[in-house]
């Protein structure tokens, strides 16, 4: 394992493996500093950044950050690896690769045609280098496009996931929140639920609750509920209409361990969802969800910094062709990412890694009531995710969950987004939303009794209102 | 529309209204947020960031649960005790500290009695008003089952500034069958006193997620304490005949649940 030295005037600076160059070269953030590994002081951290730049690309698969042997995740990036799409780069280092990827000439297929020769490592490592507006300007320049009942992530375009939680999970309030997300336009990315009881017989229910809106309105989207992945597994066992599978993932496989899963349970499970041949333009069937820290929060961040363990993670997603992968950024709190500085640097990090590596990005642009944020952080970050071509958000009532007790995005901010940059929904769901007369040609909420769940008091709307009962 | 039509269809909007807190059917100017929204949310907010930084004086919290709890159960014991966390900015940074114990608290329970079915632990956690509010209730309804299945319940535990993980170095030194914790979960918007209460199954370090059983939600508007205790003593008594806890006992939960629907 090599040793690096970096000299700064007259300060010389040791790092004794890449794991601590990496680490040190990370900007700051609270997680990093109750893990141990954060750069000791500003230079310390310029200093790691500079000899980081000098790193040829060609380290990371010489030297796994987790030795492979102890840890499946490191085996399946090293299985992920293909040279020949590793050729057009082989001859750089870190900081050549940032001057690559910002060169006019690197467009977004020549970028897509590198994404299987890129390690998460690497990923991680060039985004250590770049400024926001990098990670912003890289990640417009890829699409990754994917389909289920619609069309996600093409240009252009910006989808929304209706996130209709409740706290006892009671049907019709749920109903009442995914209508009103329907009246605004959004529930293209998926209509997904956060079940308050992770049982069976809910989730059942919840995924029948969907199932049957979904039909009855002829929607062109996806449902989801966000239980467990075994229990998602016994509801499709009982014949429960599961459209896609989720499952929270991370980046070292002890993490995904607490978390109760691994690599072959995502694999039986997404085997199991297609066989049920439940999307109509495409088959990408999981949904996951991702964020920085939650491999230090279960002890199992093997002395790497967190937004290397959550580039990792993305080497388990993109084995399994997700539909969507979310990365939450601002859910585990204070402790991890400490206010909405660092909420935003964390959000454009994982967006740019994610699509470099190949896959659908959106972000839950949210925080937690003890962080130091608040409406004004996610308004930032939503722009510029939406700059660098987010495929998706979250839409949640008044940007208020009311379940798990955080501040996302709302159906309201997804219009702040669509208005300002001229994104329309996903083409499938767009034409639905025109025959029901919801948006206008140019994505403006028709009318003005089209204001979510008080239009069913409108003829419009008013055959809507029973599937309230 | 008829007055009749008008009276149904603006009942059935005050019945969503009752069913839910979640903002629907707010209005909207554009796209955007209407200027009332904006405030009732920031105020909201403003509330919820108030509760985090609530004080919790765990010596009063202990007078009133024990004044709660001591005629129907005269036999329990009580220990107020310390987490590595010494003021609220250190527990909010530091969730590590949060699931340790102080030293002082690790020689008090060395002294303690061991082997007990079940240790009950309370925490402040991030809403010191929400283990005010619902705890005792909480307890309240279950005590009753407990000892009508002659469970043997070993201390009633306060532990300021404590994490879920906590139950793990004190179920290493009182070797209990099982624990639970009920803490305060982080404020919302829409109640910012919400419990969180966790199970597990023969507590000790090594301990993880994937090891606990979690009913959250618990306030005035979600789970209610009869419902909560109903819950916790199915979980105990099918952990402890089963011994096991966490997604294996959820899943057989889970089993248990849908063949007794098929039947």
């Amino acid at each position: 394992m090599p040793v690096f030295k970096s000299r700064v005037g007259s300060n010389l600076y040791h790092f004794n493996s890449i794991q601590e160059l990496m680490a040190q070269a990370t900007q700051a953030r609270s997680g990093d500093e109750l893990a141990g590994v954060a750069a000791p002081s500003c230079e310390a951290r310029l200093a790691a950044r500079r000899a980081l730049a000098d790193l040829p690309l060609k380290s990371f698969l010489e030297y796994p950050l987790i030795d492979p042997e102890s840890d499946e995740v490191s085996r399946l990036i090293q299985h992920q690896h293909r040279p020949e799409n590793f050729e057009p780069i082989s001859h750089l280092t870190v900081g050549e690769f940032r001057d690559w990827l910002l060169d006019y000439s690197t467009s977004g297929s020549v970028l897509k045609s590198i994404a299987w020769g890129i390690t998460p490592e690497m990923a991680a490592a060039v985004s250590k280098l770049m400024r926001n507006q990098d990670l912003i300007l890289v990640a417009s320049k890829i699409r990754n496009i994917t389909q289920f009942r619609n069309t996600i992530g093409l240009p252009g375009r910006l989808s929304v996931r209706i996130q209709p939680n409740h706290p006892t999970d009671h049907p019709q309030a749920v109903a009442a929140s995914i209508l009103e997300g329907l009246i605004y336009g959004c529930g293209d990315a998926v209509i997904g639920i956060n079940p308050a009881t992770d049982s069976l017989e809910n989730t059942i229910q919840l995924l029948q609750l969907m199932d049957q809106l979904i039909e009855k309105l002829e929607i062109p989207t996806q449902s989801c509920v966000l239980a467990h992945i075994t229990t998602q597994i016994q509801a499709m066992k009982r014949g429960a209409p599961v459209d896609l599978v989720f499952q929270s993932i991370a980046g070292t496989e002890l993490a995904n361990k607490s978390f109760g899963i691994n690599l072959n349970m995502l694999e039986d499970a997404r085997g199991m969802a297609l066989e049920l041949k439940r999307g109509t333009v495409g088959d990408h069937v999981m949904y996951f969800e991702t964020g920085q820290g939650s491999c230090l929060s279960a002890n199992a961040n093997h002395g790497l910094d967190q937004q290397t363990c959550e580039a990792r993670a993305y080497a388990v997603a993109r084995q399994f062709e997700p539909l969507l992968v979310n990365t939450v950024v601002g859910f585990i709190g204070p402790e991890y990412l400490y206010d909405g500085r660092q909420i935003l640097r964390a959000g454009l990090e994982d967006h740019f890694c994610g699509k470099l590596l190949g896959l659908p990005m959106g972000c839950d642009i949210c925080y937690t009531n003890h962080a130091e944020a608040d409406q004004n952080d996610s308004d930032n970050l939503l722009g510029l995710l939406g700059m660098a071509g987010c495929n998706f958000i979250m839409g949640v009532p008044g940007a208020d969950d009311i379940m798990l007790g955080y501040q996302s995005t709302s159906f309201h901010d997804s219009h702040f987004l669509r208005q300002t940059l001229g994104l329309k929904p996903a083409p499938e769901f767009e034409a639905w939303l025109r025959n029901h007369a919801i948006i206008n040609s140019i994505g403006e909420l028709v009318g003005s009794d089209n204001s979510g769940l008080m239009a069913l008091e409108t003829n419009r709307f008013s055959g809507w209102k029973g599937l309230l009962s | 529309m008829t007055p009749e039509e008008m009276a149904k269809t603006e009942f059935s909007l005050a019945k969503i209204r009752e069913l839910t807190s979640a903002r629907i059917g707010i209005g909207r100017t554009g796209g955007s947020l209407k200027t009332a929204e904006i405030l009732d949310f920031d105020l909201a907010h403003a509330k919820a960031r108030d509760a985090v930084g609530a004080d919790f004086i765990a010596t009063e919290f202990m007078t009133q649960l024990q004044s709660a709890l001591k005629t129907t159960c005269p036999k329990l014991s009580w220990l107020t005790l310390q987490s590595a966390a010494s003021d609220k900015p250190t527990y909010l940074k530091r969730p590590d500290y949060g699931r340790r114990l102080h030293e002082s608290s690790v020689h008090e329970l060395n002294n303690h009695q061991k082997h007990d079915d079940l240790i009950i632990i309370i925490s402040d956690g991030l809403s010191p008003r929400a283990v005010q509010s619902h705890s005792i209730a909480v307890l309240r309804s279950w005590m009753p089952m407990l000892y009508a299945s002659q469970i043997k319940i070993g201390p009633i535990m306060v532990v300021p500034y404590a994490r879920v993980g906590i139950v793990d170095p004190i179920g290493q030194i009182l070797r209990p069958k099982s624990a639970l914790i009920l803490l305060g979960e982080r404020p919302g918007l829409a109640t910012p006193e919400s419990l969180g209460a966790y199970f597990t199954f023969n507590p000790q370090t090594g301990r993880t997620d994937a090891d606990r059983n979690c009913i959250s939600n618990i306030h005035a508007f979600g789970i209610g304490p009869e419902q909560v205790a109903l819950q916790l003593h199915s979980l105990l008594t099918l952990s402890l005949r089963k011994k096991m806890g966490g997604v294996k006992l959820s899943e057989l939960m889970a089993e248990g649940s849908a063949s007794t629907r098929l039947e």
